[in-house]
């Protein structure tokens, strides 16, 4: 028996000793200069599937452009659209843009010019209210250019095909087909104004092995830096599976975690990532509980040692743990605590140091967390990190505390891209730099392999809820953040439709600013949009708060929002409300705070005036969300309030309720204080 | 018996094993050596070259093999890159017998520590989705650093692409880059930068002892504030800057520094040093918008400015200017056309109202928007007490 013990534990030792011999490649002198490819996604937020996207200046910088414009917009030449020849009525002319500046015209002057209004009901805006028929835009009554499908071109209006070998003519029909959805008609499907079909994930196959084949010849990694959940409906339906699934698909070598893999709490978490065969997971700064068994402290690495080429890559993962308030907030039921991220990685980063050619820090602590960990841990060369959406492009170089330049890259959000860094490591330091965005759009192919993954999660999807449901329509975008940092169109349509619901009819509703994720762009309201609008399964809470509880919150608000650029970090309804940002020291020593509510009024209710608490033992009932509620982004003074009762209506809901009860068609002027004379959060700075 | 079977396993798995053999290096080209002439100055850390409108340096390009010797039956190509700056010798160049050399390499608007990179690139192109490109097969070069010195905030400002089009964007446009100030050489160190106002979401930076091109915006997203324990606060005017970074984004064609990360001058106790004195006067820049001279309004872009004897135009309260951005146009006494925005630095003044009156003095901070109208210059003053109604 022991002798069969020693022979067998002969074997391994010496099977072992052959495995490491495969590794040990011939020794490599670090002063010989190696490249090395990073791909980088972050955040893509279930955005699995291809999404439209108004593109800002930004995305259009980054290759996402519109091939479709506005059915007004005769003069369209691909980007952004422009309005010309608006009927200004003060001047009774229209307003044409000529030789570098506006010039004012007549009817006569623009039919001697030959110009052509945009404006057509000359109401001074170029809106769908110009276009007698949404798809056609140049207003001749014919379908231009319908898509044929056998031929994979375009009809001329003859009934011939254009020549797809025909580039130049080619690309000229499609930019100028009305058949926008290639179904080969022209219909109301086709009016998709300024919108780009942007992401998804088998489009981000095909890119993967694009630059997988391009760069063959030096070291890959795919490195994943976390928010692989929520913001989109895949995710409230499939609770994490088709991202976990798709992203083990796609290659990747490592995956931070980020704060949203944990909305639905870590066993769904848990749950997901193993019905996707497994990739590694990186938190360096998680403490996981002995105590709580759900599986996930035996999936998560702090670090993971990667051999590539001749490569030895170290890298650490940095979580977020400062967004996932149930952690500290409302009971810590996630089984893990964050640790301080600095240490953390000067911790893990001195440990593999000396046993690796180059050390990446996989970050989701978001571009300040990401500037400290770079000039203060030292043996960092590179930071990949996410959290704030952004595209650092060029990277961002910054000196680390051991005089290293560390490299810092962010690669957006809704896999709208693809980063792919490449740098050059010579004696364990990154000499050598560059940084390419590949833009995730309709010009790429979605991959077969990755078609077929997301096939029956496609069709489920189909069948489960109508996502293009036109639930109302916007006759101009209705944005969620306002120029003054106050209260905006957006956020006052979703309030009022909280504050308005038939089971709230509360007196007032506040909600937090960043709860609203996007802007409503022009047209058609689909309930996709409205995913993204509210990505999270958030309900309509009501409580009943005193005056001495509405001065806490407010003071709490105008104190986070003087921090953030005095732009306020609510939105609300049925209340008017003055936070100011930089009170004289006087009254920042009266009150103990560096912010404050200046005045308050509820209906007729002088709840705060002059800075003063007039009211503090009126009770006023208020709606909010139930994130809010149970504290949320820092709001303990709810979190403390008794009287909180969750209606369990999504605010989702409420707001599509609200819509239809108004009419369905949204002005965001009718939510605007030039409007309704009403401005519920004015800002002082 | 047994014993005769263990030592028969460890035999054979040890031939196992050595069969492999001991690693073996590879053969051919590995990778190159990027070398520079003999004797060549390139700079030290805090001793950098001069500075240059182009810097020129004879290299030579060697093929190495495992062991470092040169691979003397190499013929091929390889393509020249710079970290950041521009190349302005040839991109490619082809290494007979193992070397070229010594062939010079030049380059413009280096800064900090740059290296000559060099890959080898594919005889022939390849078809990758539907592009054709010439591949990099693998073996790379990079030369010793050259140490230069730090771009100023003149450097992005003064510094005007060669296409230059509207708002005269930055050559250095779309580079992450880290200013200091001016080198002084009595001090040997150098010169701190001053911060000179705050608004919208980030501040205006200005280099002292400097006439042209000396300001620049650092866009923060949030009002900047110094998170340091003890000693964190808000930013405030007169503050010392000792390093900025961040990269170079032309807004329509206002340049400004985003993404940017500073670092205050500190005292010996670790508190943030401000001095008020080191605030620049205002810039007069009434000459150049009478003159509808662009280049001396470009070269006070994001200084604290002023402007003597302007009226509020009879503006049209329905134009994009003012529905969208709150702007207005002021009319100087010599013709010159500027807009102002006091919507948020300055409320309680109200330029509906104010159409029609003169005022003695504007003063604030000079921005550009290249689709503002009528006039692409705009002032946004500190506050009320920069703006001087004329006596009625």
């Amino acid at each position: 028996m022991v002798l069969r013990r020693f022979i067998a534990l002969c074997c391994l030792f010496a099977a072992a000793g052959c495995i490491e011999n495969s590794y040990g490649e011939a020794p490599v002198d670090p002063s010989v200069p190696r490249k090395l490819v990073i791909i980088h996604t972050t955040d893509s937020h279930s955005k699995y599937f291809p999404f439209w996207l108004q593109p800002n200046m930004f995305d259009r910088a980054m290759g996402i452009t519109s091939h479709n414009p506005p059915c007004w917009d005769i003069g369209w030449s691909g980007g952004a659209s422009y309005c010309d020849g608006a009927w200004i009525a003060a001047k009774e002319r229209y307003k044409v843009w000529q030789s570098g500046k506006y010039v004012y015209l007549t009817e006569e002057e623009m039919t001697a010019q030959g110009l052509v209004s945009e404006d057509v009901n000359r109401d001074g805006l170029c809106d769908i209210n110009d276009c007698t028929i949404t798809w056609d835009r140049d207003r001749d009554g014919l379908c231009t250019y319908p898509y044929h499908s056998a031929t994979g071109s375009y009809k001329n209006g003859d009934g011939t095909t254009v020549d797809p070998a025909d580039k130049s003519a080619f690309n000229a029909a499609k930019s100028a087909s009305e058949d926008v959805n290639r179904d080969g008609r022209c219909t109301a499907l086709d009016y998709r104004p300024e919108l780009a079909s942007t992401g998804g994930i088998a489009r981000m196959a095909t890119l993967f092995k694009q630059i997988r084949a391009e760069q063959a010849a030096f070291p890959i990694l795919h490195i994943d830096t976390g928010d692989t959940f929520q913001g989109a409906p895949e995710f409230n339906l499939f609770r994490g599976e088709l991202e976990m699934r798709s992203l083990q698909a796609l290659g990747v070598d490592v995956m931070t975690l980020g704060n949203h893999e944990f909305d639905n709490g870590t066993p769904p978490f848990v749950d997901a990532y193993k019905k996707s065969g497994g990739f590694p997971l990186l938190a360096a700064n998680f403490l996981f509980d002995r105590w709580v068994e759900n599986g996930l402290s035996e999936l998560v690495e702090p670090y993971a040692i990667l051999h590539r080429g001749t490569l030895r890559i170290g890298i650490v993962g940095i979580s977020n743990d400062s967004s996932i308030t149930s952690m500290t907030q409302i009971g810590n039921s996630l089984g893990f605590y964050g640790l301080d991220p600095i240490e953390m990685a000067k911790l893990y980063v001195g440990l593999i140091r000396s046993q690796c050619d180059v050390i990446i820090l996989a970050s989701h602590q978001g571009l300040d967390g990401d500037y400290a960990l770079a000039q203060q841990v030292p043996g960092v060369d590179i930071i990949l990190g996410g959290h704030h959406h952004v595209v650092l492009d060029p990277p961002k170089v910054l000196t680390g505390p051991d005089g290293r330049d560390v490299v810092i890259v962010h690669s957006g959000v809704d896999l709208k891209i693809a980063g792919e860094l490449q740098v050059i490591v010579q004696n364990g330091r990154v000499v050598g730099h560059s940084y390419t965005t590949h833009a995730n759009t309709d010009a790429v192919a979605e991959d077969p392999e990755m078609v077929n993954i997301l096939h029956p999660f496609a069709e489920t999807l189909k069948y489960a809820q109508d996502l293009t449901e036109v639930v109302g329509y916007a006759t101009s975008m209705i944005r969620r953040t306002d120029p003054t940092g106050g209260d905006s169109p957006l956020g006052n349509l979703v309030t009022e439709s909280m504050m308005r619901h038939e089971l709230v009819r509360a007196e007032f509703a506040v909600t937090n600013s960043m709860g609203i994720r996007a802007d409503i762009p022009t047209g058609d309201i689909s309930r996709e949009k409205l995913y993204e609008v509210f990505p999270f399964e958030n309900s309509i809470s009501v409580m009943y708060l005193s005056g001495k509880e509405l001065k806490d919150l407010f003071d709490f608000v105008a104190r986070r929002s003087a921090s953030r650029g005095c732009v306020t970090q609510v939105q609300a309804a049925g209340i008017e409300v003055a936070l100011d940002c930089s009170p004289d020291a006087a009254l920042q020593e009266k009150y103990n705070s560096y912010a404050l509510t200046k005045s308050l009024r509820i209906g007729q209710s002088v709840v705060i005036e002059d800075y003063e608490l007039k009211l503090p033992h009126i009770i006023f009932k208020m709606a909010t969300n139930d994130y809010m509620a149970r504290g949320g982004s820092g709001f303990d003074m709810l979190l403390r309030n008794t009287t909180r009762v969750d209606t369990s209506i999504p605010l989702r809901d409420a707001l599509i309720e609200y819509m239809q009860d108004i009419g369905g068609r949204i002005d965001p002027a009718d939510f605007s204080a030039e409007k309704t004379g009403v401005k519920h959060i004015t800002m002082i700075n | 018996m047994v014993r005769i079977l263990v030592i028969a396993l460890f035999l054979t798995l040890s031939v196992a094993c050595a069969s492999k053999g001991e690693p073996s290096l590879p053969e051919g080209l590995q990778y190159f050596s990027v070398t520079f002439a003999p004797g060549t100055d390139l700079g030290a850390p805090g001793a950098p070259l001069a500075e240059a409108a182009e810097y020129r340096f004879s290299v030579a390009i060697e093929a190495r093999g495992a062991w470092g010797e040169r691979v003397t039956d190499y013929a091929g190509e390889v393509e020249v890159s710079l970290q950041g700056a521009e190349l302005r010798s040839y991109k490619r160049l082809k290494l007979e017998n193992g070397i070229i050399g010594p062939v010079e390499v030049s380059f413009a608007n280096g800064f900090r520590v740059e290296r000559i990179a060099v890959e080898e690139i594919a005889p022939d192109k390849t078809v990758v989705g539907a592009r054709e490109v010439r591949l990099k097969t693998g073996p790379v070069g990079i030369s010793a650093p050259i140490y230069l010195s730090y771009p100023r905030i003149s450097s992005v400002q003064g510094m005007v692409s060669g296409d230059a089009g509207d708002g005269m964007p930055s050559r250095l446009n779309e580079r992450n880059l880290t200013l200091r100030g001016a080198w002084d050489a009595a001090a040997g160190g150098h010169r701190d930068m001053v911060v000179v106002a705050i608004i919208e979401g980030g501040f205006y930076l200005t280099e002292t002892d400097c006439d042209d091109y000396c300001a620049v915006y650092l866009y923060t997203y949030s009002t900047p504030y110094v998170d340091d324990g003890d000693y964190s606060g808000v930013l405030e005017p007169g503050t010392l800057i000792e390093e900025v970074n961040g990269s170079v984004f032309e807004f329509f064609g206002f340049t400004e520094l985003s993404f940017p990360t500073f670092t205050v001058r500190r005292d010996a106790e670790g508190r943030i040093v401000k001095d008020i004195g080191a605030l620049p006067s205002p810039r007069d820049i009434t000459a150049c918008l009478d003159g509808g001279d662009d280049d001396c309004l470009e070269s006070a872009e994001s200084s604290l400015v002023t402007v003597a004897g302007a009226t509020v135009d009879d503006f049209d309260e329905a134009e994009d200017s003012w529905i969208e951005y709150s702007q207005f146009p002021l009319t100087t006494d010599g013709g010159g056309i500027i807009m102002a925005q006091t919507v948020y630095t300055a409320p309680a003044f109200h330029p509906e109202a104010m159409k029609g009156r003169r005022l003695a003095t504007l003063t604030g901070i000079l921005k550009q928007h290249t689709s503002s109208r009528p006039s692409t210059w705009i002032l946004i003053p500190r506050d009320g007490a920069d703006i001087v109604m004329e006596e009625r």
